[in-house]
């Protein structure tokens, strides 16, 4: 009988909990280690596009006066 | 009857759960450098944005309707390349620890900004002022403190 009443009102509980410090900011935030990883990645994703866009590009030559 | 002890202990666990949470140090997310990171990433994204819709426009072709139809991407290459160059030129001298990257955005926005043709200016400068928005936060958080 208990065993039953914990199976259902626990994840209630936990829930409810969960929620509550969802809404209140309180979830994992990265760290400054994890941060600075996500800016130089993205960093380099876009330098890469940026230099395979140019070497796709070459500026025109222009014509010969 | 017996359920009362049970919910209470419950409760009673909820409750001390977050009370632990709540006695947690001084975040991390609340230093200066903490929050230029974030700050600086999102700034990176909007960077990149700018550079990406670039590409994209300049791949897409509108044809008239004319008999054999002109066509022509919807953001010149001569406006693309002003956008890729400053965008990844300003990318590297940001450089791996982002700190007093406001002068360097702004630089480059500008420039860009009076480089572009008319034309490209219309499709291009809804993305140059969501980067000045978000490289905006940079002074805030520094005034903050």
């Amino acid at each position: 009988m208990i065993a039953a009443i914990l199976q259902v009102v626990a994840p209630l509980v936990l829930q409810i909990v969960a929620a509550w410090q969802q809404r209140t900011g309180q979830t994992r935030l990265p760290t400054i280690e994890e941060l600075r990883l996500d800016y130089n990645a993205h960093r380099a994703e876009y330098i890469a596009e940026g230099e395979a866009w140019q070497a796709a590009h070459p500026r025109p030559v222009p014509p010969a006066a | 009857m017996r359920t009362r002890p049970i919910l209470g202990t419950l409760l009673l666990a909820a409750a001390l759960s977050t009370a632990a949470s709540c006695r947690q140090p001084v975040p991390p997310e609340s230093t200066q450098e903490y929050r230029v990171v974030a700050i600086a990433t999102d700034v990176v994204i909007a960077l990149g944005t700018l550079q990406h819709a670039a590409i994209e426009l300049n791949e897409k072709l509108v044809c008239d309707s004319a008999a054999p139809p002109v066509c022509a991407p919807l953001l010149s290459e001569a406006n693309t390349r002003i956008v890729v160059q400053n965008v990844t030129s300003t990318l590297t001298a940001m450089g791996p620890n982002p700190a007093n990257i406001q002068v360097t955005v702004d630089t480059t926005l500008k420039e860009i900004e009076s480089r572009l043709d008319a034309a490209g200016k219309t499709k291009i400068l809804p993305y140059i002022q969501a980067v000045r928005v978000v490289a905006g936060l940079l002074p805030l958080i520094r005034s903050a403190s």
